[in-house]
C-alpha cells in the first residue's frame, strides 16, 4: 500500500511542527524519516496512524484520504513498533503478540499458528518464549517480540519509531541485521524513524531528511550520499560520508574481470613461472586448481629469491576472497588487514571471477566524496 | 476471660452480623464510587484533575475516623444510615487515592502502544490500565476494608450497632471480658477479610507483574 503525504501540516497553536510535507512512501520499501530532534519526524509518523491529528493537507492510502478511514480500523491494519516497545507486562509473550489478531477477532487456532510463525521469524524459539512474561526476557528479545507484535496481523504497512534506539550498540547491529533479513522476506512498506544516520544508511532504501518541520531531501539512499541537497544534509551525513557510501556499493559494481593466472600445470618450476610473470610485467599471480578453484597466489619476489628449485605450489600463499555481493567496506577492510592491494572476487563455489583493486575502490571513495573532479 | 463471649454467643453473633453489614455496604459502595472517580480523573486531558484528586485524598487520609463520624452525626443524626455514610466516606479515600495513583503511574508507552495498535479507549482501560495497576487498586481496597472494619466499631456511638456496641458497653461497665468479646471478633473479622482479599488479589493480578517487582 502506497502512502502519500500531500501538503501535510501540523500546527500546535502558532508553532508549526510539520510544514507542507509532500512525500510518497513507496510500496514494499523501507523508507527512513531522519532529522535532529524537533524536526517533526515522530509527529509525521504519528499522523500516519492518526495518533496525532493533522491540521492541514492530507494523507492518502492508495488514494483514500485518512479522513475517510476510521482511525481504529486504520491502526489495526498498520503495524506499530515504538522505542519503548511497550510490551504489556501483565500479558505473556503469546498474548502480547496476539493483541491485534484478537482485536480483529481471529479464531484462536489461527492466532496460535501465527504467533509460532512470527516467533520463528524473529529467531525466538516459540516453545520457550510463548509463556514467558516480558519481565523474564532480555532487552534485545523484547525488541524482537515488539517487532513480531507489530507484524502480527500481517499488516501491509509497518511504522517504526526508533525501534532499536534503546538497545546497546552491539545488539543494535545484530537486531538491524536480522531485521534487514526479515524485511527481505516480508517486503512490507516500512516507515522507520531514526536520528542515527548510520542506521538510516544501513536500513533505508529511501531517506527523507527533515529539518524544523520541512522536508530537505527525499531520495534513494545512495543518491542522498552522492548528492546531498545542501550543507545541512552533508553535515548530517558527517565527514565520513564517503565511507558510509562504501556500505552501499557492492563489489560486482566495480570489480575487474581481467586478472592473471599461472597455467595450472603440475610441478611448474619457479624459473618458468618467473619468466611468465616478468614477460607480463606482473608482481604476482593467482593460482587455481585444474577445476578452476582459487587456492592462493604467488609473488614474483619470492620466485626470484628461490634457489632451491622448489615448485610454485611450495611458495604459494593462501588468499582471502570476497564475493560478488560483498560491500566495498568489506573489501577495503580485507585489503587493510591482509596488506593486499587486490582481493580476488569469487562466486559461492570459490571459482574466481575477477579482482577488486584498491585504486578502483579509492576512485569510488573520491567520487562519493565529490573530490574526484574538483 | 472469654466467658462473656461464650455465654452471650447469640448476642455477639447478632452484633457481628450488623458489623459485617455496616462494613460490606459502605465498602462496596466506596469501591464502586472510588474506582469511578479514579478512572474519570485519570482519563487523557484530565491530568490536572487527577493531581488535585491525589492531593485532596492524600490529605484526607489523615483525618481521624471519629471526626468523620462526628461530622456526619451533626448533619444526619443517629442510626445505621449515617454510620454507613460516614464509613463510605472514610473508605472512599484510600480506595480512590490508591486506584488513581496506580492508574496514573501506568507507563505512557503502554498506552501509546495500545492506542497505536487500534485499541479503543475502553479497551485500553480494561485490558491494559486496570490490569497493570491492579496491585495498587487492590491495596487500596484492602486497606479500606481493614480501616472500615475498625472504624465501624466507633459507628456504634451513633447508634448503628455492630461489635463496637459490645466494646463501648464493656468500657462503661469496666468489664474486660465484654470488651474482649467485642474486640476479638472485630480483629478476627479484619484479619479474615484481609486474607480473603489477598487471595482475590493473587487470583486477578498477573504473575507477569509479580516477577517485575523482583
Amino acid at each position: 500500500m502506497a502512502i502519500e503525504c500531500i501538503d501535510l501540516t501540523k500546527h500546535y497553536g502558532d508553532v508549526v511542527a510539520v510544514d507542507k510535507l509532500n512525500l510518497r512512501f513507496e510500496e514494499h520499501k523501507l523508507s527512513i524519516l531522519i532529522g535532529p530532534s524537533g524536526c517533526g519526524k515522530t509527529t509525521v509518523l504519528k499522523m500516519l496512524n492518526a495518533l496525532i491529528p493533522h491540521t492541514g493537507g492530507d494523507i492518502q492510502y492508495d488514494g483514500v484520504s485518512i479522513s475517510d478511514i476510521d482511525p481504529i480500523d486504520l491502526r489495526r491494519r498498520i503495524g506499530y513498533v515504538i522505542q519503548e516497545i511497550g510490551l504489556f507486562p501483565h500479558m505473556t509473550v503469546y498474548e502480547n503478540i496476539a493483541t491485534v489478531p484478537r482485536l480483529l477477532k481471529w479464531p484462536e487456532d489461527k492466532i496460535r499458528k501465527r504467533v509460532d510463525e512470527l516467533l520463528d521469524l524473529v529467531n525466538l524459539d516459540p516453545g520457550a518464549f510463548k509463556t514467558k512474561f516480558p519481565s523474564q526476557v532480555s532487552g534485545g528479545q523484547r525488541q524482537r517480540i515488539g517487532v513480531a507484535r507489530g507484524l502480527a496481523a500481517d499488516p501491509k504497512i509497518l511504522l517504526m519509531d526508533e525501534p532499536f534506539g534503546a538497545i546497546d550498540p552491539i545488539n543494535r547491529e545484530k537486531l538491524q541485521d536480522s531485521f534487514l533479513e526479515i524485511q527481505r522476506h516480508i517486503q512490507k512498506t516500512i516507515i522507520f524513524v531514526t536520528h542515527d544516520i548510520r542506521e538510516a544508511v544501513k536500513l533505508g532504501e529511501k531517506i527523507a531528511i527533515l529539518r524544523m518541520g520541512k522536508l530537505i531531501q527525499y531520495d534513494d539512499t545512495i543518491k542522498v550520499i552522492n548528492q546531498p541537497e545542501n550543507e545541512f544534509v552533508e553535515n548530517l551525513l558527517g565527514s565520513d560520508r564517503a565511507l558510509k557510501g562504501l556500505e552501499l556499493v557492492r563489489v560486482h559494481e566495480i570489480y575487474d574481470q581481467k586478472f592473471f593466472f599461472l597455467p595450472t600445470e603440475e610441478q611448474l618450476s619457479t624459473r618458468k613461472a618467473l619468466e611468465m610473470l616478468q614477460s607480463e610485467q606482473r608482481s604476482f599471480a593467482f593460482l587455481r586448481t585444474p577445476k578452476g578453484k582459487l587456492y592462493g597466489y604467488v609473488l614474483a619476489r619470492d620466485l626470484e629469491r628461490d634457489r632451491d628449485g622448489r615448485t610454485v605450489d611450495d611458495l604459494a600463499k593462501s588468499v582471502e576472497t570476497i564475493q560478488l555481493y560483498g560491500t566495498l567496506m568489506e573489501a577495503i577492510t580485507l585489503m587493510v588487514t591482509t596488506g593486499l592491494t587486490s582481493v580476488p572476487v569469487v562466486d559461492d563455489r570459490n571459482s574466481m571471477l575477477g579482482v577488486i583493486r584498491f585504486r578502483d575502490v579509492f576512485e569510488k571513495v573520491e567520487a562519493l566524496a565529490g573530490t574526484g573532479d574538483a | 476471660m472469654f466467658s462473656y463471649l461464650f455465654d452471650n454467643l447469640g448476642y455477639v453473633l447478632e452484633k457481628l452480623r450488623e458489623h459485617v453489614l455496616l462494613f460490606v455496604v459502605s465498602w462496596a459502595i466506596a469501591l464502586v464510587v472510588g474506582l469511578t472517580i479514579a478512572i474519570i480523573s485519570t482519563r487523557p486531558g484530565k491530568e490536572r484533575l487527577g493531581r488535585v484528586l491525589l492531593s485532596v485524598t492524600g490529605a484526607a487520609q489523615a483525618v481521624p475516623s471519629i471526626a468523620v463520624i462526628a461530622i456526619v452525626f451533626i448533619f444526619m443524626g443517629i442510626g445505621p444510615a449515617p454510620a454507613v455514610f460516614a464509613l463510605f466516606i472514610y473508605s472512599l479515600v484510600p480506595i480512590t487515592f490508591n486506584a488513581a495513583s496506580g492508574l496514573m503511574s501506568v507507563e505512557p508507552a503502554l498506552k501509546q502502544a495500545a492506542r497505536g495498535m487500534g485499541m479503543t479507549n475502553a479497551q485500553i482501560l480494561f485490558r491494559i490500565e486496570i490490569p497493570v495497576s491492579i496491585r495498587a487498586i487492590a491495596s487500596g481496597a484492602r486497606s479500606a476494608a481493614t480501616i472500615t472494619i475498625g472504624a465501624a466499631t466507633i459507628a456504634s456511638a451513633i447508634g448503628a450497632g455492630g461489635l463496637g456496641e459490645i466494646i463501648f458497653i464493656g468500657l462503661r461497665l469496666i468489664k474486660p471480658e465484654m470488651i474482649l468479646a467485642g474486640a476479638i471478633p472485630t480483629a478476627a473479622l479484619a484479619i479474615a477479610v484481609d486474607g480473603v482479599l489477598a487471595g482475590v488479589e493473587k487470583l486477578v493480578a498477573s504473575p507477569g507483574l509479580a516477577t517485575e517487582e523482583l
